[in-house]
């Protein structure tokens, strides 16, 4: 699959990086698309891939009570990423995650370059890393907008 | 310039986060989650940093009335 670099200049996961260093970290994920009703992620299952959502939308539901869980917590469209939180401690995945529009194109990174780029090199590593951090801060900023809710 | 923005919907629908690369206006219909809504304001969320601006929408769900 090529997808154009502005593409992925255009994802918060890239924020800072040079052409040279998003090129380097595509080639080491896979392309996947998806379609509609597809899950991406089970709720509890292990794994630590980290998704980048380059077109389409998914739906982030939890899991448990079917009545409670009907509605999804949040939307996710293009430039979000989902997948950090198991892609940094290695837990349970929090939410089921799947796709809602007709089709849906995701970058799939392996968590385990998270680590070995802080180790290997520095500066990409921690580029990355405050760009998790700054998406998840502004996820959270959404869902306090929200009340809670969505 | 890179638009990330919060879509939250009044009435309790969830709400989106993507990124666009034309902002958001007033009275525009977008998608989200398959329901069509209509944005009623914007306000800045956070100051724009780089090439990156960071919005919150507020939406309401557009009623789509039937033709039968």
């Amino acid at each position: 699959m090529d997808i154009p670099l502005e593409t992925l200049r255009s994802t918060d996961l890239f924020v800072g990086l040079s052409n040279d260093e998003i090129t380097k970290l595509v080639e080491r994920g896979e392309y996947r698309t998806y379609r509609a009703g597809e899950t991406i992620l089970h709720a509890g299952e292990t794994g630590r891939n980290l998704y980048v959502i380059l077109s389409g939308q998914v739906a982030v539901e939890c899991e448990g009570d079917e009545a409670l869980c009907q509605t999804p917590i949040v939307y996710l469209g293009a430039g979000q990423s989902f997948g950090e939180m198991a892609a940094l401690d290695a837990g349970p995945r929090s939410a089921n995650v799947r796709c809602v529009s007709h089709e849906a194109v995701l970058l799939i990174l392996p968590g385990v370059l998270l680590r070995r780029l802080c180790d290997e090199e520095g500066s990409i590593g921690c580029r990355l890393l405050y760009n998790i951090a700054r998406d998840l801060a502004f996820k959270l900023r959404h869902r306090n907008l929200t009340g809670g809710g969505g | 310039m890179i638009y990330k923005v919060s879509y939250v919907v009044l009435g309790g629908l969830p709400g989106i986060i993507r990124n666009q690369t034309k902002p958001p206006t007033v009275g525009e219909q977008i998608e989200i989650g398959g329901h069509l809504c209509e944005v009623v304001e914007i306000v800045e969320l956070l100051p724009p940093q780089g090439d990156y601006a960071y919005l919150h929408a507020t939406c309401r769900p557009v009623e789509v009335s039937s033709a039968e």
